[in-house]
């Protein structure tokens, strides 16, 4: 089912970018200055009308992010409509990002904050039951993916 | 002397003649050193240059006193060329850069050569030294009377030399790489479950300037993806298993996954991607290989080919 109106979405990103950006504090790190190229690259659909988050080079270079891409996800979004055939392309993105948390580096970036929120908020934009049940999955998935991180790297 | 020790003007270095000197020695020469050729006016005066300004019997007034070898250490590739300078400083401060009667020797050839100018040449992976010898200069003594005539110089001066591999290009080890089989729900091992298209383990050697394989753990495989990363950044570690950010003690590495797994059929070969790999080795980035990618896949979930149009055909 595709969707092509504008969200309160919007709003509770923008919002929600003010709050991540004030937990993450003044300094801007490597890892959201890249991240921004990389997730536009994630979200342009190349010449085979696919999306580039299905290119491995794309989620190779997310998965040394971490909550960075969606701190870039939530700037991309904010003026876009979301459709549910885009949902799917965002939680690979999401996942991918947490995909080796030991692969992050900056370890600032480690722990999903502005991620789970996003989650939050995306899952606010559809009510299509099995995109519901993904989002919950990749929610999901970032947080174990944390823990098992922390688990191993209780000092870190 | 006395007008120069009355005056009062230190010199350009800032030494000053104390005012209350009324005896001692002096050597006079020009900018260039002892080798200049300089006048000088005397209104009144007894000298003794040997006397005044040498010790013992010795008849050699000025002569070395520092000798080195630049570089001091180094590390040099295989058949590349590096200048050395043998430097001798007198005691006058005046400084030599390979004065006549220098002669360089290497520690071990089969490592590196060094011509009668100071060139030198890697010419296999080791570690020796260099070094000169001055046959023909006076060294400077303060007291001769040990020496039946004055001693010149007869000195080594050296620097290790360590001679290595320089990471040129990549050889693939796995061909045709390896398919991964097909993933599951989380990706964590190919393309996501009922996604089309391929994903490929690939395993190079890194091969150095001769093509020998370069076995080290310490070298640091790095991609550029334009459009995608900014600038050069870490291959690995990936969620596969054996990525790591350093090869593997024999010099080989996986770059791992590469392919596209898109949610629907793509059936024309098309481009998704430009990969430069570089080699990063004690600080310096070596540019190695340059892929460029295609994919297709067929209507069958998980089937499909990733091309690099050389050496990387991978179909299933």
């Amino acid at each position: 089912m595709l969707r092509s109106r504008r969200h309160p979405f919007a709003a509770s990103l923008i919002a929600g970018l003010f709050i991540a950006a004030a937990s993450l504090g003044p300094s801007v790190s490597w890892a959201q200055t890249t991240a921004e190229e990389t997730v536009q690259a994630a979200m342009t659909k190349g010449e085979d009308g696919v999306y580039g988050a299905y290119n491995s080079f794309v989620a190779r270079s997310l998965s040394r992010l971490g909550d960075a891409s969606s701190v870039a996800l939530t700037k991309l979004l904010v003026d876009r409509l979301i459709a549910d055939a885009d949902i799917p392309a965002i939680l690979l993105v999401v996942r991918d990002s947490y995909d080796s948390p030991k692969s992050i580096q900056d370890a600032a970036e480690r722990q999903p904050r502005t991620t789970l929120y996003l989650l939050r908020s995306l899952s606010q934009v559809t009510k299509n039951p099995k995109i519901l049940a993904s989002i919950g999955e990749t929610a999901a998935y970032v947080k174990s993916q944390y823990a098992a991180y922390s688990r191993n790297h209780p000092d870190k | 002397m006395m007008s120069l020790v009355r005056s009062q003007v230190p010199d350009p270095s800032g030494a000053l003649i104390p005012s209350n000197i009324a005896t001692g020695s002096a050597i006079l020469s020009g900018k260039g050193g002892e080798t200049d050729t300089i006048s000088v006016a005397l209104a009144s005066s007894v000298y003794n240059v040997r006397n005044a300004t040498c010790g013992g019997v010795c008849s050699t007034c000025n002569g070395a006193t520092e000798f080195g070898f630049n570089p001091a250490a180094y590390d040099m590739a295989v058949l590349a060329w590096l200048q050395g300078d043998a430097q001798v400083t007198w005691n006058t401060g005046t400084g030599y850069i390979n004065p006549s009667g220098i002669t360089f020797s290497s520690g071990n050839t089969s490592i590196v050569t060094i011509n009668s100018g100071g060139g030198m040449q890697g010419q296999a992976p080791g570690t020796t030294s260099v070094s000169f010898s001055m046959d023909d200069s006076p060294i400077y003594e303060l007291d001769c009377s040990n020496y039946p005539y004055c001693p010149f110089a007869n000195i080594g001066g050296g620097a290790p030399t360590t001679v290595g591999q320089i990471p040129t290009s990549l050889k693939l080890v796995t061909a045709p790489p390896t398919i991964l089989q097909q993933g599951n729900n989380n990706a964590t091992n190919g393309c996501p479950l009922g996604n089309y298209g391929i994903e490929i383990d690939i395993d190079y050697q890194v091969l150095d300037q001769n093509g020998a394989p370069i076995a080290s753990a310490n070298m640091e495989p790095q991609e550029n993806i334009p459009g995608v990363t900014t600038g050069y950044q870490d291959i690995g570690p990936s969620r596969i298993s054996g990525t790591s950010t350093f090869t593997r003690a024999d010099g080989t590495f996986d770059d791992a996954p590469v392919g596209k797994c898109p949610p629907v059929p793509v059936t024309t070969l098309t481009p998704f991607a430009t990969q430069s790999i570089q080699i990063l080795l004690n600080g310096t980035a070596y540019p190695v290989r340059t892929n460029s990618y295609s994919y297709s896949t067929t209507n069958l979930p998980n089937h499909g080919t990733v091309t690099n149009g050389k050496d990387i055909n991978a179909s299933q």
